[in-house]
């Protein structure tokens, strides 16, 4: 049975507060049984589209007057904090690299290498055994977009990587 | 961007702080002050108890977390700005802890309170966010949580005992409270700390399979039922205790050697090697302690408690800090050349034949002090410190030129970063 996680953002916007932080932090810190239930006090509309893009599914109840009761469900696999939201408009990948059984940080380099032969807007895929870490903030540093997360069955990590215009 | 997970750039420095205080132990140790010379109860022994677990392990440790918590958690650190000032209380208690035992200052003693319980209060809002956000997601997070709860447990009775010898409350610790700070520190903080790390370590640089949920499940199901087994010390004796503790190191190491049985990679390093090493020795350390205790010998204790810091935790920490060192600095240094341009191999960073003659006689002069220490022998043990000071010394100089690219044929387009810190 799933555990439910309740938010209830009511007292933030009372006091003048942003809950948009608050809420992706809760959703970042979902576990796969769990489930995120926001209450809010009007539909919140471009939070669903966030969550949505993010691959969270969700149900949603009037609870009288303007509240509304929103649950937010992780799928398996659910993308890493920091994923491009434009992902599903990128071409298909040029590039496939298999980078599993490699120490790293070897299938660091061998994915900034592809970046550095592909043309702008092309993407990378590439299967590793673990999220790369430290290369996240190397490819936001040289300008490339990417979308990750890791494989329901737990097998390893999938990254697609667009490379960037002036990279 | 918030939720990426950056480099932590204080851990030089964190290693540098706790291999000082190290190496100031081991020279006390073979100028013959300690035990066995000197009584176990005598300030001095007790000034370089601490230094060793404090100063050395306790620094190292929380060095490391900083460093590896957020990776293991995929949860970026709080606060981060906060580990200097952290690593400034933390090694000024540790120094001002070991001087109010070696010359009953009470005014020390006051002073390594505070500092020490700011730093642990820093440290742990630093990382207790990370680990609690980490909980339901990731099963090490389990793990982390109780070693840090060890953490706050040993820091709080160690500043009561350190107020209680200031004369500031009226605290006389009796044998088993002093075992239970003990046990938390070396036991539930270090020991499963390491633990989580080393797993991590096996599965991230060797190749293995994570391990298996059920098995941290169970570790941590153990590690909480000797916690409260050390809890009701003065009750039930230290044999529930006992039991549970040596059910976790054999599941652990069950556990670790079907995670190396699986491991992918072929030829692991010496660092790998190093590693695999320190927490086989964890095995022959706590049959000492429990046989320790069953004969009610204050000798074995000692020699197990060497054996336990300076085989187990101290092993595993100075087999990595020459590749940790290695990792960021190669990071630091070749991360934005990656892809662009020829750059060289993370292992050319390290001479591992200098590595492994450190960590042979690091782990000659354990089992030598252990022994010395079992048979209350002063002149092998200081012969054992002069091993260990050995050791670590090629180990703190083959990091020093790690840092410095040492190993690397010099290149314009490469200096050599800052010492102490990693500048991104």
């Amino acid at each position: 049975m799933s555990m439910i996680v309740t938010l209830d953002v009511r007292p933030m916007l009372a006091k003048g507060q942003e809950p948009f932080a608050a809420i992706m932090q809760a959703a970042d810190a979902l576990g796969p049984d769990q489930t995120l239930r926001l209450i809010a006090p009007f539909r919140p509309v471009p939070l669903i589209g966030v969550l949505r893009q993010r691959g969270f599914s969700f149900a949603e109840h009037p609870l009288g007057g303007d509240v509304w009761q929103v649950d937010f469900s992780p799928p398996p696999g659910a993308l890493s904090a920091g994923s491009s939201l434009e992902a599903a408009d990128w071409p298909a990948p040029l590039q496939l690299l298999d980078l599993t059984g490699l120490e790293p940080p070897e299938p660091m380099t061998r994915i900034l290498a592809a970046l550095e032969t592909a043309r702008p807007g092309e993407v990378v895929f590439a299967l590793l055994d673990r999220e790369p870490l430290f290369l996240l903030p190397q490819l936001r540093a040289r300008g490339h977009a990417w979308v990750g997360n890791h494989a329901a069955d737990a097998s390893g990590y999938r990254l697609l990587v667009r490379r960037g215009a002036d990279a | 961007m918030p939720g990426e997970i950056r480099m932590a750039r204080w851990t030089p420095a964190w290693f540098a702080a706790g291999l000082g205080m190290l190496f100031l132990a081991l020279i006390l140790m073979a100028m013959g002050h300690g035990v066995p010379r000197a009584a176990w109860e005598a300030g001095e022994s007790r000034a370089i108890l601490h230094l060793l677990a404090v100063g050395w392990i306790g620094t190292l440790m929380i060095g490391a977390s900083l460093q590896f918590v957020p990776v293991l958690t995929a949860v970026p650190v709080t606060l981060a700005w906060l580990s200097p000032v952290a690593l400034g209380f933390w090694s000024g208690g540790a120094l001002s802890l070991a001087l109010g035992f070696w010359h009953a200052w009470p005014g020390a003693f006051t002073l390594a309170a505070v500092l020490l319980a700011m730093a642990a209060a820093m440290a742990l809002a630093m990382l207790a966010p990370c680990v609690a956000r980490a909980l339901a997601r990731v099963p090490m997070a389990l793990l982390l949580a109780l070693s840090l709860a060890g953490m706050a447990a040993t820091v709080a009775l160690g500043v009561a005992f350190a107020l209680g010898r200031a004369g500031l409350v009226p605290l006389a610790p009796g044998p088993s409270l002093r075992l239970l700070h003990g046990f938390l520190g070396l036991g539930l903080w270090f020991t499963l700390g390491a633990m989580a790390v080393s797993f991590q370590f096996l599965a991230m640089f060797g190749l293995a399979p994570q391990p298996p949920r059920r098995s941290l499940g169970a570790l941590t199901a153990l590690a909480a039922a000797a916690t409260l087994a050390a809890l009701a010390l003065p009750a039930a004796g230290p044999r529930p205790m006992l039991v549970a503790s040596l059910a976790a190191v054999a599941l652990y190491l069950g556990t670790g050697a079907r995670m190396n049985r699986q491991r992918k990679l072929k030829k692991p390093d010496i660092s790998l090697r190093g590693g695999l090493w320190a927490a086989a020795t964890l095995g022959p350390a706590a049959m000492v302690l429990v046989a320790a205790a069953l004969a009610g010998s204050q000798a074995l204790t000692l020699a197990g408690g060497a054996l336990l810091l300076l085989g187990w935790l101290s092993g595993l920490t100075l087999a990595f800090i020459p590749k940790i060192i290695g990792f960021l600095t190669w990071i630091e240094v070749f991360g934005p050349r990656m892809g662009r341009a020829p750059v060289p191999p993370t292992a050319a960073l390290t001479d591992a034949r200098r590595i492994a003659s450190g960590l042979a006689l690091w782990a000659l002069g354990a089992a030598v002090l252990a022994a010395a220490l079992a048979f209350g022998l002063a002149r092998p043990a200081q012969g054992a410190a002069l091993l260990l000071l050995a050791g670590a010394g090629i180990i703190a100089h083959e990091t020093w030129a790690v840092r410095r690219l040492a190993h690397l044929p010099p290149d314009p387009l490469s200096a050599p970063p800052r010492i102490l810190q990693i500048t991104l």
